[in-house]
């Protein structure tokens, strides 16, 4: 198993943010909400099995959601937010607000 | 430090009329050739608007003009080819006005005005001219505006030069314990930088300064670290150190922020600096940046880790000083509720991205960056309305009111607005009337208008539900009483009821829920504010309340209340017996049987509109219906004296009842104008609210009246 970092960035507004790795749900929050002045709603470390994993993010309060392949090692940063009506995704080399 | 030349005073200027001011010709005029742009100033005092010159209209009393300022942004530091100004009339009202700006001439520029905002239905016009005359000495600068456009008539204006800058900006900077505030950076201690990038020591306010702000820096100083926990600090404990240490911290909008320099935030290394300010009612006042987050970490084979760790604090610093102008980050543009609409910009060489966001990472950006903001955010900074930038500033009245009204600190006169009744909360439907009370609090006498709280022109009135946008109470009917002084002796006060449910646009409050009254009041030079009262109106008592009150809450049925009755309003009449009928015991019945029953208690005259007949318009008398309107008014005022009180407020409840009282007494029944008289004293010599009686004074005059009533033939 590896760490994956997960931010839960722009776009949140008292959302459900339900995140699931292989199908198996693995995080699941009411009332996620952006903090816009460091576009931060939360973060989190994620335990994966190391290698590619399949990342689902469901936002069902805004009827969005986003599957992506992920591997850890390569990857370990993994930034998320709603934008025009879908999720955008960004694999910084680390997590860093301001 | 300014340039000697480029130094202009702030403060009063006097008032000077346009004749009185000397202009050179056309011919001997030479150009300017130091730059222009800046803050102008025009100040009338004892001006009143309606002259040929100041054609501002009568919408939303925006006369008389108390001050007006234009901004002119041609030339200086990063020049956004725009104007803007803004019109200050009495209490709050203003307009806002912003216009792009070509040049057309020396020192000459025009362009169409984009932008309003306020009162903005008084300012019609869409063109603006602008031409800068004067001397080489800032203080004979002028700078004489045109407007025209919108249908109205060319409307001229000369403004003084006042300051280079657009806004004042006070900063203080302190630091924990062990944490270095860095406020200077060489510009060219790293070696990654634009090849035009000049070399300096900049500083902080010299940023804002190139800005267009006139940044003054206050001393800091150092926070003890026990302020915080393990020495990492949580929002609440930088609020709390910010209302502690911070000289300058009020409880209101202000330019002027705290900056305050940090180990580390208890959230974590990953959080590098955060405008940590959105707890309280003002905002935007406090930002603080973390010295040993991640931005105190050189990427790996950085040429110099040192000056690289010194240029992202001082950025970060700038970065969240933006935040505190209320400026989002670079890709952010375009959520939550821009001023205008904008365009994100997620590549900007701005303080506002991200460095690690663009593409190329820092390297990429640090290589383009020149110490600034952009072209977007520096219009936004100079030119957008003060209250969505300035620090602490909030949406219009959201946790404040009239900060633009002419209140000095130390005012001789108190205005207190309130609900006479134990807690402020109103039945549905129930007209909301409160009260207000004028007080001399200095320790010498005051003269005042005795009608001062009576009169509409003198009064501006802002309702505001919570959740919904605030709204300014227009009357149905302004009157203009002969002035007729009356002083108020020290601690003496004068009072009025107020009916805030209706107005112009209707309802104002209707629906359940809670809402926000307070009110300026105009005394000569002065702005007297309230307090803000908060009321709260009821949900229905049941489904058909609900169903009458979508007929009640008309604008009809609104004129109706205000006016005390109509016989032209059938309809209105209908839902308010309606009213009577179905709700008898709710207070809305109340004002209900009173309007009813007014206007049968005398002879009504009534314009008819006859275009066939022999007479198109006549006068049409209806005739009084003594007994019906007795029965009603009666019912109104004395049936439930306690509730009745309690819903019209004591002093339009003692009104209508002394009117009542004269009305009986002139139809020949003294006994029962005694009797409603007796009714008042006894009602209110009952009547307690948080502690208060009714003056004595007051209930010895009811007691003297009904003396009068009960003394004469026939009672």
């Amino acid at each position: 198993m590896t760490s994956l970092h997960i931010a839960l960035e722009d776009g949140f507004a008292d959302d459900t943010v339900v995140l699931f790795v292989n199908d198996d749900e693995v995080f699941r929050k009411d009332g996620v909400t952006t903090r816009t002045q460091i576009s931060l709603a939360d973060s989190f470390e994620l335990n994966v099995p190391a290698g590619p994993v399949r990342l689902r993010v469901d936002v069902p309060s805004q009827g969005v959601g986003e599957t992506l392949e992920v591997d850890a090692s390569e990857h370990p940063f993994v930034g998320l937010s709603v934008r025009d009506g879908g999720i955008r995704v960004r694999f910084p080399e680390q997590l860093g607000y301001l | 430090m300014k340039a000697q030349d480029e130094q202009d005073a702030y403060g009063e200027l006097s008032e000077e009329s346009d004749e009185a001011e000397t202009e050179l010709s056309e011919a001997r005029r030479p150009p300017t050739q130091i730059a222009v742009s800046g803050l102008y100033e025009v100040r009338k005092r004892g001006h009143h608007a309606g002259s040929a010159q100041e054609p501002l209209g009568t919408v939303a009393g925006i006369r008389p003009v108390r001050k007006e300022l234009l901004r002119l942004d041609v030339d200086r530091q990063y020049p956004q080819m725009t104007a803007s100004g803004t019109i200050h009339g009495a209490f709050a009202t203003r307009i806002h006005w912003i216009a792009s700006l070509s040049p057309s001439g020396s020192d000459s520029w025009t362009g169409s005005i984009w932008y309003k905002d306020g009162a903005s239905v008084s300012f019609p016009y869409t063109t603006v001219e602008i031409r800068v005359v004067g001397g080489p000495s800032p203080g004979q600068r002028r700078a004489k505006v045109t407007f025209t456009g919108g249908g109205a008539p060319r409307r001229k204006r000369t403004f003084r030069f006042k300051s280079r800058y657009y806004h004042p900006a006070k900063f203080e900077f302190d630091w924990a314990q062990g944490a270095a505030a860095t406020l200077t950076l060489d510009t060219c201690a790293h070696p990654n930088r634009p090849a035009t990038l000049p070399c300096e020591n900049l500083s902080i306010a010299t940023v804002f300064r190139r800005a267009g702000f006139d940044v003054t820096v206050k001393p800091g100083g150092e926070v003890p670290i026990n302020e915080a926990v393990n020495a990492l600090w949580s929002d609440q404990e930088m609020h709390d150190a910010m209302q502690k240490y911070w000289s300058s911290f009020a409880a209101k909008p202000q330019w002027a922020m705290w900056i305050f320099f940090a180990s580390l935030h208890e959230a974590g290394p990953g959080l590098g600096g955060i405008m940590f300010d959105s707890i309280g009612p003002q905002h935007r006042q406090g930002t603080a940046l973390f010295v040993d987050s991640f931005i105190a970490q050189a990427p790996a084979g950085d040429p110099d880790p040192a000056a690289w760790v010194d240029r992202t604090r001082f950025w970060t610093a700038c970065h969240e000083m933006g935040h505190a102008f209320n400026l989002a980050h670079s890709w952010q543009k375009t959520l939550g509720v821009p001023w205008i609409p904008l365009v994100d910009e997620p590549e900007a060489r701005s303080f506002m991205n991200y460095f690690f966001f663009v593409l190329g990472g820092h390297a990429a950006f640090f290589a383009d960056f020149e110490y600034r903001f952009s072209n977007q955010e520096l219009l936004f900074m100079r030119h957008a309305p003060a209250q969505f930038v300035r620090m602490g500033d909030a949406d219009w009245f959201d946790h404040h009111g009239f900060q633009e009204a002419g209140v000095s600190i130390d005012q001789p006169l108190s205005l207190a607005l309130r609900a006479n009744r134990e807690s402020p909360v109103f039945e549905h439907m129930e007209p909301v009337t409160l009260e207000l009370k004028l007080k001399n609090v200095s320790s010498e006498p005051k003269l005042v208008d005795r009608r001062i709280l009576a009169e509409s022109e003198a009064m501006i009135v802002i309702v505001k539900k919570e959740g919904s946008p605030a709204r300014q109470l227009l009357p149905f009917a302004r009157r203009c009483y002969a002035p007729e002084t009356a002083v108020l002796m020290p601690g003496e006060a004068m009072y009025e009821s107020l009916l805030v449910s209706v107005g112009l646009n209707g309802w104002e409050i209707a629906d359940p829920g809670t809402y926000t009254v307070q009110v300026a009041l105009r005394v000569g030079e002065e702005d007297i504010v309230s307090n803000a009262l908060s009321i709260r109106v009821q949900p229905a008592a049941s489904r058909e309340e609900e169903f009458l009150g979508a007929r009640f809450f008309t604008t009809d049925v609104a004129r109706i209340i205000a006016f005390g009755g109509s016989r032209a309003l059938t309809g209105g009449n209908e839902v308010l017996e309606e009213v009577v009928e179905e709700l008898p015991d709710r207070r809305v019945a109340l004002h209900a049987r009173y309007a009813l029953g007014n206007v049968l208690a005398k002879d009504y005259k009534e314009l008819v509109v006859d275009p066939e007949g022999p007479e198109p318009l006549t006068v049409e008398v209806r005739e009084a219906d003594d007994e019906q309107a007795q029965g009603l008014i009666g019912a109104a005022l004395t049936r439930e004296p306690g509730s009745a009180v309690e819903s019209f407020g004591h002093i339009e409840y003692r009104r209508l009842t002394d009117r009542y009282s004269e009305w009986l007494a002139e139809e020949g029944d003294e006994n029962a104008a005694a009797q409603a008289q007796e009714t008042l004293y006894e009602t209110l010599a009952a009547r307690t609210v948080h502690g208060r009686r009714i003056r004595p004074e007051v209930l010895e005059e009811i007691e003297s009246h009904r003396r009068e009533f009960a003394s004469k033939p026939g009672s």
